[in-house]
């Protein structure tokens, strides 16, 4: 494996509200290789959102990083001051948010809004070389030009997308965070815009954390995924095992669910709902909703078994040979 | 019933009664902009369309944002008033109805939305939305009848009536909220049920619990449903039939496993090619530079083929008139000039050409135990 972009060790996000501490990341291990696209999967609330706005550190009260490190190229950004942690993001690494409409502001023009993106990281240059900036950022992320004066109602969902994309490599970071950068887009627009994303992210040759519950997605962008329940890692392989070769229950579970056009099926759901994270029952977290429990997962947390391809299943007791 | 009940043939079933819930050339204009310069945007165009209950079939409306098919479920559930054209329920006019009949109408076309989240008054319990149902309707005689009939319906979805009744929408997650309301829809026994991208908010997980609930009360219960989606692949998963949406227009339709996997609209084809399809050994076809549409700088209007500055095929015709509706064989119709060949149908009924399932899929064990 590549040099890690991004070392996470231990990383644990915790919430205090009045009834008790939501454990939302506890325990998450993740190394995020040089150009990697990294997928992070999981239902609403297993802790995958979270993970992303750890490392921007962008967690907000009652919430806090409780614990671990978050180290870029050796440096962790747990420990650094705002102001250091502020020119970490948007330089170091940017974020495509999930509801383009929300990110952008209504009433200003999106050259306007770009420029500010630029000279907040303090890039001031005259106004010919910003000009011709803003026009090769557009033109990387396929739009044109003239989209620069208008504003944000005037373009279509895709569109915006393309903007909030273009804005997070306009300092050439080395790692992107997108999180469910397509889920209000349709089938097409969706392609499309992961499509640019793709592209941009191959020639700045940053690595890309894919936040989304959408399997198909990942199966089409990701190089490794990563799968997170109840606010753990419970699974970490390359797509091409993940799919081919499920490990853990939960995995297998969630890729048996998925419709598919090669002649009908019964659908399959997972039955029950995961666990309140304000108390985690003891042992593994998955177990009530387990085809194949046993008698120890209620009892013991199984431990994470691998070096690069992860699994935390009793059922597992010796890391895959590759 | 008066004389307006008139039935329509239909080409390849010979039913006497009138389907369920008919559209009959149904348009849908929604103008903007001042007088003097009014534009004027078809969401529906010109569609006609049928539900019937013999046999109860599931048919899918597929598209993007904007194509349409939201409007089309609202007009059929009457929450829409179209432009032109007619809205029948056991061949009567719905716009005419009063009183009874439209009560009648209203049980019998049910609704589910989108959002599970919004559809609730936060401050009542989730029973609420059996109770007021089961007085507007008069559906029991006793509380203890209302209470049968709404843990029977609230078992029906597969859930636990001790774990859901008594508790505020804000208790429940958002597969369970989703499920109360197809259990809402269950209590009336409903002849149509219209479902509006029932599963798009909801985790992935708890998707193939709902279409497979909704799959159960249509193939056991003979409830007719309008599957409304975004998302081809469960459509493929649930519906019998399918109609693709652009811009109004239903471009293309017939049996679902024809229309998915071997698709003859362009836009059709564009559309299956997007599907992220969950196997890493089938990526997307990369498109790019590819087919440029030759007439992608048109401006689309009104009278010409709502697709053609998007289509790779598109050929001098498409831009001086909208195509008709071709009938490529028995069971499917594509609204494309490459088809033209093929005979224009009649507008008449859509559902025609519509493939009637044979036998029930293999769904003999469909407790709905989730």
């Amino acid at each position: 494996m590549a040099e890690p972009v991004l070392t996470i060790r231990d990383l644990r996000v915790y919430f205090n509200i009045r009834a008790g501490t939501v454990r939302a990341v506890d325990g998450v291990d993740l190394d995020i290789a040089e150009g990697e696209k990294l997928g992070l999967v999981g239902e609403s609330g297993s802790g995958k959102t979270t993970t992303a706005l750890a490392i921007m550190r962008m967690i907000k009260p009652p919430g806090e990083i409780a614990g671990g490190t978050i180290s870029l190229d050796g440096r962790d950004l747990v420990e650094l001051s705002e102001p250091e942690m502020r020119s970490v993001r948007g330089n170091d690494i940017a974020m495509v948010p999930q509801a383009a409409m929300n990110a952008l502001n209504p009433v200003r023009r999106v050259r306007d809004q770009m420029l500010d993106g630029l000279r907040d990281h303090g890039v001031n240059e005259s106004r010919n070389r910003m000009q011709d900036r803003l026009t090769t950022l557009m033109a990387q992320v396929g739009l044109n030009a003239n989209v620069l004066d208008l504003f944000p109602h005037e373009l279509s969902g895709g569109m915006k997308q393309r903007v909030t994309i273009a804005m997070a490599i306009c300092h050439n970071p080395r790692l992107i965070l997108a999180d469910e950068p397509t889920s209000a887009l349709d089938v097409v627009v969706q392609r499309q815009v992961m499509e640019t994303l793709e592209d941009v992210r191959s020639e700045i040759g940053a690595a890309v954390i894919l936040v989304g519950h959408d399997m198909g997605l990942m199966a089409q962008f990701a190089d490794r995924i990563g799968v997170m329940y109840a606010g753990k890692l419970v699974e970490l392989a390359t797509v091409e095992q993940i799919f081919a070769n499920p490990r853990h229950p939960y995995t297998r579970l969630l890729i048996s669910s998925l419709p598919d056009t090669d002649g009908k099926k019964r659908l399959q759901g997972i039955p029950g709902l995961p666990p309140s994270l304000l108390a985690v029952p003891p042992g593994c977290p998955f177990m009530p909703r387990c085809p194949e429990a046993m008698d120890i997962c209620g009892v013991q947390v199984p431990e994470l078994i691998g070096d690069i391809d992860i699994v935390s299943c009793h059922l597992h007791t010796e890391a895959r040979v590759a | 019933m008066t004389t307006t009940a008139q039935t329509i043939m239909h080409p390849s079933t010979n039913i006497n009664d009138s389907p369920l819930l008919e559209l009959r050339n149904v348009t849908q204009v929604f103008s903007s902009g001042p007088i003097w310069n009014r534009e004027h945007n078809y969401a529906v165009n010109d569609v006609s369309f049928s539900l019937t209950d013999k046999p109860a079939l599931i048919t899918a409306v597929a598209g993007e944002s904007g194509s349409g098919k939201t409007t089309l479920g609202r007009i059929m559930l009457g929450f829409q008033r179209p432009t032109s054209g007619h809205v029948l329920f056991s061949g009567r006019d719905v716009t005419g109805m009063r009183g009874g009949e439209r009560r009648q109408y209203r049980r019998q076309v049910q609704a589910i939305f989108q959002d599970p989240f919004s559809v609730y008054n936060p401050f009542y319990k989730v029973d609420h939305i059996f109770t007021v149902a089961i007085s507007r309707f008069k559906l029991a005689s006793s509380r203890d009848e209302a209470r049968h009939l709404i843990e029977e319906a609230i078992s029906g979805v597969g859930l636990r009536p001790s774990e859901t009744l008594g508790r505020y929408p804000h208790q429940l997650s958002g597969g369970q909220r989703q499920r109360v309301m197809v259990a809402r829809s269950l209590l009336l026994k409903p002849q149509v049920i219209i479902a509006d991208e029932p599963v798009s908010m909801v985790d992935a997980s708890l998707r193939a619990t709902i279409l497979e609930t909704l799959r159960t009360l249509n193939h056991e219960l003979g409830i007719a449903i309008l599957y409304i989606t975004h998302d081809l692949t469960t459509a493929y998963q649930v519906a019998d039939n399918i109609m693709i949406m652009y811009r109004g227009h239903v471009v293309e339709a017939g049996d679902v496993e024809h229309v998915i996997n071997d698709p003859k609209h362009p836009y059709t084809r564009l559309l299956v090619q997007s599907i992220p399809m969950p196997d890493p050994s089938r990526r997307w076809a990369d498109m790019r530079g590819v087919n440029d549409p030759p007439f992608s700088g048109v401006e689309v209007a009104h009278g010409m083929c709502p697709f053609v500055n998007r289509c790779p095929d598109a050929l001098a015709t498409c831009v001086e008139d909208i195509p008709g509706t071709y009938a490529l064989d028995e069971h499917r119709i594509s609204k494309c000039f490459l088809y033209q060949d093929a005979g224009t149908v009649p507008n008449a009924d859509i559902a025609a050409y519509f493939n009637i399932r044979a036998a029930s899929p293999s769904n003999g064990d469909a407790t709905g135990n989730m």
